[in-house]
């Protein structure tokens, strides 16, 4: 018996804790660079869709000199040397480009998915940071 | 012996009287489900799916409030709630269905 309830207890224990949820959609965000850092609410999840060029470049070279910059202060992100350029965003005070390469390579693929708690913060610097961004708000129901 | 007699006399009268049951039924979009005769079938959730990790809770709206016996329940081929999904192609729905017996 024990040896059957074993197995059983595992697949319906394993099975609760990796179910994925469902998501029904709540709404559509514009975030700006100039608005404060943003956290994902929580029984929520947030799908960057799109990422805004701080102008009218888009494509990236790889910068051979500089100094290292202080991007996100408000979100704690330590002093960085950014080697490539274009469009970054902070998220969990990790520094992201979503700019392109210069050799035509997207450096960070969209979409992104953001799970509640996180932390997105933007920058302002004109060569570096993304202008803004969209999301989609989803609800995570059962 | 009674205990045995006393479970086949559940189950006769839990299939006897009954009269709703619910249950999950998946399809592809612009496919159809006929509702078997002698019942009726009320859709209380319906879920889409573009073949990623997650489900999209669709709205009510997008079916008919009740499906009468032998009628066909035609799943939409599009519908605006498909844009929350990454793939657009081959979506199925995942409809949670109450059967009600009309006998």
């Amino acid at each position: 018996m024990k040896y059957l309830l074993t197995p059983l207890f595992l697949i319906i224990f394993v099975g609760f804790f990796l179910a994925q949820g469902n998501l029904q959609f709540n709404q559509a965000k514009i975030i700006s660079n100039t608005d404060p850092p943003q956290t994902v609410p929580a029984g929520k999840v947030w799908k960057i869709e799109s990422v805004f060029t701080a102008g009218d470049q888009d494509v990236y070279g790889v910068q051979t000199s500089g100094t290292t910059l202080s991007l996100f202060p408000a979100c704690g992100v330590p002093s960085f040397y950014y080697l490539y350029s274009g469009r970054y965003l902070a998220i969990n005070n990790i520094p992201i480009s979503f700019g392109i390469h210069n050799a035509g390579e997207q450096m960070t693929n969209l979409p992104i998915w953001v799970p509640a708690g996180s932390n997105i913060c933007t920058c302002t610097n004109s060569g570096l940071c993304a202008r803004g961004y969209s999301v989609i708000e989803f609800n995570i129901i059962p | 012996m009674r205990k045995l007699f006393s479970f086949f006399l559940l189950i006769w009268a839990g299939t006897t009287f009954a009269q709703d049951t619910s249950f999950v039924k998946s399809a592809y979009g612009g496919s159809s489900l006929t509702v078997p005769e002698g019942v009726s079938w009320k859709i209380e959730k319906a879920y889409i799916n573009g073949g990623d990790g997650y489900n999209i809770l669709v709205s009510n709206s997008n079916f008919k409030p009740i499906y009468g016996p032998g009628e066909k329940l035609q799943t939409p081929y599009y519908m605006a709630e498909m844009e929350l999904l990454d793939k657009k192609d081959g979506v199925f729905y995942i409809l949670y269905i109450r059967q009600h017996n009309n006998k």
